[in-house]
């Protein structure tokens, strides 16, 4: 496999030497070739391995450090682009090599403030992590559907950012507070309360706000600079400050607290779905729920040790599967054993007015839901273990109804097509679905496709595109992005019909970056 | 019969199946709860050297890369794929997630590397001595059987016996950690057990060759054992090392050899203590911890679908569109069933002796810093993990560091002369014998 060679200039490795020494930074093609791989990067390149390596990796220490290095890059025109674990392929790839800054040493929770339920962080810091030491204190942070080792930064500041409990803890780019802010031209911004010393409990100033540029619904990706630290909201926890562990790998456990209650329930329909959600919202009974996206396929991987598990209890359960395509997994909690009897009241009467079944579940696999649900530990079994890779046919925020028809429309006018081809796997009713607070609903239409395959691959593009055109066709917008922006394909389809917002992007990418510098293909290009 | 592991090819698919999360460099995410943030690290390779590629998903990358003829066999490779304890801390992580195997593609890409003759220069000369003397300590075989001076052991090479106390390389010539192998073998013969040794004639397990890259030195070691132990009519091996453990039941049934009982010692002193055999009456007032060697540990778990001169990855074949599944069901090696809860047994059960749990405990512990091969070829790297660990047993208030593997205790010892902290070492087996005097 032939790889594009490309080294940084002697002189400018030299001065990103003198700022981090040494063993912090390398051009070595054997340590760059892991900089090179990641689970998308198929999509972009079709090989997991991209054509080209970084020009360099370095780990700076600091902001003082990044700020230096990007101002580095400024002085020699060399792209840039940061990342903190590095999962998924925004994060870490580009369409040609560039100084990749890893953060790893910057790994700091900074600060916990119980009282006005708030942490600081540094990227390096982990979803579980957080929620950790939240948990300790009696509060708690979203659980990511990357799973709990995407960093806090990325999802809050730089990606989506949608998980498990969103009902209770919101999206991280809500919970988003404050940032401290790089911007590609060297320069240090703190966002919000911080701007004027006040600490960092707002975004909404005093200071600056600059919260819906520097991250707007989908995040830039790492496309405008790189962000040091974020500030970000905490919610309540009703639960023990230490989980009693159970179980053995793979298939770890909490132990379920007194005072929570797991259910999954199914309904006949994606209506009587939706019905059952709306009302779920509007009595805020629950601390996590959604729509499992493979009905019970989703918790028969999460809660199996292995596919060969997983294979066999399908086989074992098949009148549930069958019975279970749109189904609801949720958690309920409360303070006292009363409220929680009001509580699974409300549930029972709301389950009888839509029509749902409580599913039985064996201990093992509530321990592992309640895992899954609290932590995120869990979602790779459904997403990578059995299906090698997925992608989403658009991601979407707005009404819970809307969504489910535009899955349907999506699913008659485009998926069918490649289903019955055998390019993609993908069945009828396949999306998650999750309330987000007591505001609005999220949804991914998952599919998954073979890595290794090109005409697979070719689908999934094709899937893209053809559901963003739909989605704009008929009116349903306005975001109507693949979960991977892969180039401006899709902005040049949405934009028009969406205010011009890619324009607008644009505009703002190139206010914020004068040498486009900051690598922005899966943001957007400064066409 | 198979004369080497899998070929590197035949671990593609799971180094394509990889997505780079990065779980393989910490403690398993819901264990993690329990953790100390200082000790979230569960990978000694990329928690010192930092790059990706010396995390378990890293080698797989760059293995992936090796098979593309991306890269070359470089010094850098080699760097990346001999600083590495082989610990398995990053299978375990991987694998709460994932039907890939990590730790077997990184003996393999070993396996690779000294096909070509890529492999630190220190290597050499244990590798040439193990082949003259059979032994990786680079002693005379001749001084193989002092450890036991005196002790009136069966001879192995000239009787029968029920059961072979292999000491193994590391306590044969360690003469500091000669009273483990004395006491053990004391014990077991006090309590009528009827054992032997080999003595001098006792040879390698073969297992750091193993994991080294040398696989054709292991099979020539196991085969050669298991003739021997066929001759001297032997059902049960016995063993104070936790290397040799995991590389009579791990290492060797991955090649189909099973028919042997394989006990670390600790096993077989639980259970006489249990019988009351062994009465622990001594008043020990001390606080203490257990570090869990890998080898006793996560690597121990046997290999429960192979045969002799049969491939040992059960077919696979895909359901449900993308999902493999395997045909029959494979049994995976995930890090549950090793030895974990004999030795705290056995201190639990001493008088005044309190036990303290570290943060990394069991599958998810952390390594001592020697395994490997990198107390030989990287030994200040070895000695930076031992430190770490011996803080993280100081940061739980443990007096003594207890361990059950004479390559972990060696390499505690060594890095604790050169630190300002005061904790004692042990093996399991020294407590025991205190706790009886």
């Amino acid at each position: 496999m032939k790889v594009e060679e490309r080294r940084l200039p002697a002189e400018v490795y030299k001065a990103l030497e003198d700022i981090v020494g040494p063993e912090y930074i390398t051009d070595d093609p054997v340590i760059l070739e892991s900089y090179s791989f990641v689970w998308g990067n198929e999509l972009l390149f079709g090989s997991r391995l991209a054509p080209f390596r970084p020009l360099a990796v370095i780990l700076p220490g600091s902001a003082e450090e990044v700020q230096a290095i990007v101002r580095v890059c400024n002085r020699f025109k060399i792209k840039f682009k940061a990342h903190s674990t590095g999962f998924e392929t925004t994060s870490i790839s580009g369409t040609e090599p560039f100084l990749m800054i890893e953060l790893r040493r910057l790994n700091r929770i900074i600060s916990i403030d119980e009282k006005n339920m708030m942490a600081v962080v540094e990227p390096y810091v982990t979803h579980a992590e957080l929620l950790y030491e939240a948990l300790k204190r009696g509060l708690c942070f979203n659980a990511l559907g990357a799973g709990p080792s995407a960093s806090v930064v990325a999802s809050s500041a730089c990606h989506y950012g949608a998980g498990f409990h969103m009902i209770r803890s919101h999206w991280d780019g809500q919970n988003l507070l404050g940032a401290e802010w790089v911007l590609p031209d060297g320069e240090i911004v703190r966002l919000g309360s911080m701007a004027a010393d006040a600490g960092w409990f707002t975004a909404d100033g005093p200071g600056l706000n600059l919260r819906a540029v520097l991250r707007g619904i989908t995040g830039a990706n790492g496309g405008h600079g790189i962000i040091t630290k974020v500030a970000v909201k905490l919610t309540p926890w009703y639960g023990p400050s230490k989980l009693k562990l159970c179980g053995t790998p793979p298939l770890y456990g909490f132990e379920v607290p007194e005072n929570f209650k797991l259910y999954v329930v199914a309904f006949r329909s994606a209506s009587s779905l939706v019905d059952f959600l709306y009302s779920l919202q509007e009595e805020e009974l629950a601390f996590a729920a959604y729509k499992l996206p493979l009905g019970a396929m989703t918790y028969i991987q999460v809660t199996t040790e292995s596919n060969d598990q997983a294979w066999e209890v399908f086989n074992a359960k098949k009148d549930i599967v069958a019975r279970a395509n749109y189904s609801v997994i949720l958690l309920l909690d409360a303070i006292s054993p009363k409220e929680m009897e009001v509580k699974e009241m409300c549930f029972r009467k709301l389950l009888e007015a839509t029509g749902g079944e409580i599913l039985p579940l064996e201990e093992r696999e509530e321990k592992a839901l309640f895992v899954q649900l609290l932590t995120g530990v869990g979602t790779f079994r459904e997403s990578f273990r059995a299906a090698g890779s997925f992608a989403i046919s658009g991601i979407y925020d707005t009404t819970a109804d809307t969504l489910a028809k535009m899955t349907e429309v999506i699913t008659r006018a485009v998926m069918l097509k490649y289903m019955k081809e055998g390019r993609i796997v993908y069945s009828e009713g396949q999306y998650w679905l999750c309330p987000v607070g007591n505001q609005h609903y999220h949804m991914e239409q998952v599919f998954s496709y073979d890595s290794t395959d090109p005409a697979s691959i070719k689908a999934v593009h094709e899937i893209i595109e053809s559901s963003v055109r739909l989605m704009i066709e008929q009116k349903f917008g306005p975001h109507g992005d693949g979960f991977l922006s892969f180039d401006d394909n899709v902005h040049n389809i949405a934009g028009p019909a969406c205010l011009d917002y890619h324009l607008k992007i644009r505009a703002i990418k190139k206010a914020l970056d004068p040498n486009l510098l900051s690598e922005s293909s899966s943001y957007v290009t400064p066409k | 019969m198979e004369v080497r592991g899998l070929p590197l090819e035949d671990y593609k698919e799971d180094m394509e199946r990889c997505v780079r999360c990065s779980h393989c460099k910490h403690v398993p995410y819901v264990p993690l709860a329990r953790v100390d943030r200082n000790f979230r690290d569960v990978c000694p390779s990329v928690a010192k050297f930092n790059w990706h590629s010396f995390s378990g998903g890293g080698k797989m990358i760059t293995a992936y890369a090796l098979l593309l003829n991306r890269i070359d066999y470089t010094p850098t490779l080699e760097k990346v794929v001999y600083q590495c304890q082989m610990c398995g801390a990053c299978d375990v992580a991987c694998k709460v997630q994932m039907d890939i195997e990590p730790f077997e593609t990184m003996l393999e890409l070993r396996a690779r590397l000294v096909e070509n003759g890529v492999f630190p220069a220190e290597l050499m000369p244990i590798v040439d001595w193990l082949k003259k003397e059979d032994n990786m300590m680079q002693k005379p075989k001749a001084e193989r059987g002092k450890w036991a001076a005196g002790l009136q052991l069966k001879d192995l090479s000239k009787e029968k016996a029920e059961v072979a106390f292999h000491v193994g390389c590391r306590f044969s010539f360690d003469s500091e950690l000669w009273q483990v192998a004395r006491t053990a073998a004391t014990l077991l013969t006090n309590a009528g057990v009827d054992v032997g040794i080999f003595g001098m004639d006792e040879t390698c397990c073969g297992g750091r060759a193993y994991e080294l890259g040398f696989q054709g030195e292991f099979i020539k070691y196991m085969d050669h054992n298991i003739e021997a132990w066929r001759n001297a009519g032997v059902k049960t091996i016995i063993t104070p090392c936790s290397d040799c453990y995991a590389t009579f039941k791990a290492w060797y049934s991955r090649y189909g050899h099973r028919e042997f009982q394989v006990l670390h010692v600790l096993e077989y002193l639980e259970r006489l203590i249990k019988e009351g055999k062994i009465k622990l009456r001594k008043n020990i007032p001390m606080v203490v911890t257990y570090h869990d060697p890998c080898h006793l540990g996560r690597l121990s778990e046997p290999y429960l679908y192979s045969s002799p001169g049969k491939p040992y990855i059960t077919p696979k074949k895909k359901v449900l569109g993308t999902m493999l599944i395997h045909e029959p069901p494979k049994p995976w090696r995930r890090g549950a069933n090793g030895i974990y809860d004999p030795p705290r047994n056995i201190l639990k059960s001493i008088p005044g002796l309190k036990l303290v749990e570290m943060y990394r405990i069991r599958e998810y512990a952390w390594c001592c810093g020697a395994g490997g091969g990198v107390k030989d070829t990287y030994p200040d790297f070895a000695i930076w993990a031992a430190k770490q660990r011996i803080r993280e047993a100081k940061a739980v208030g443990a007096e003594a560091l207890v361990t059950a593997c004479g390559w972990c205790e060696r390499n505690f010892k060594d890095a604790l002369e050169e630190m300002d902290e005061k904790i004692r070492i042990y093996d399991v087996v020294e407590l025991v014998k205190e706790a009886i005097e």
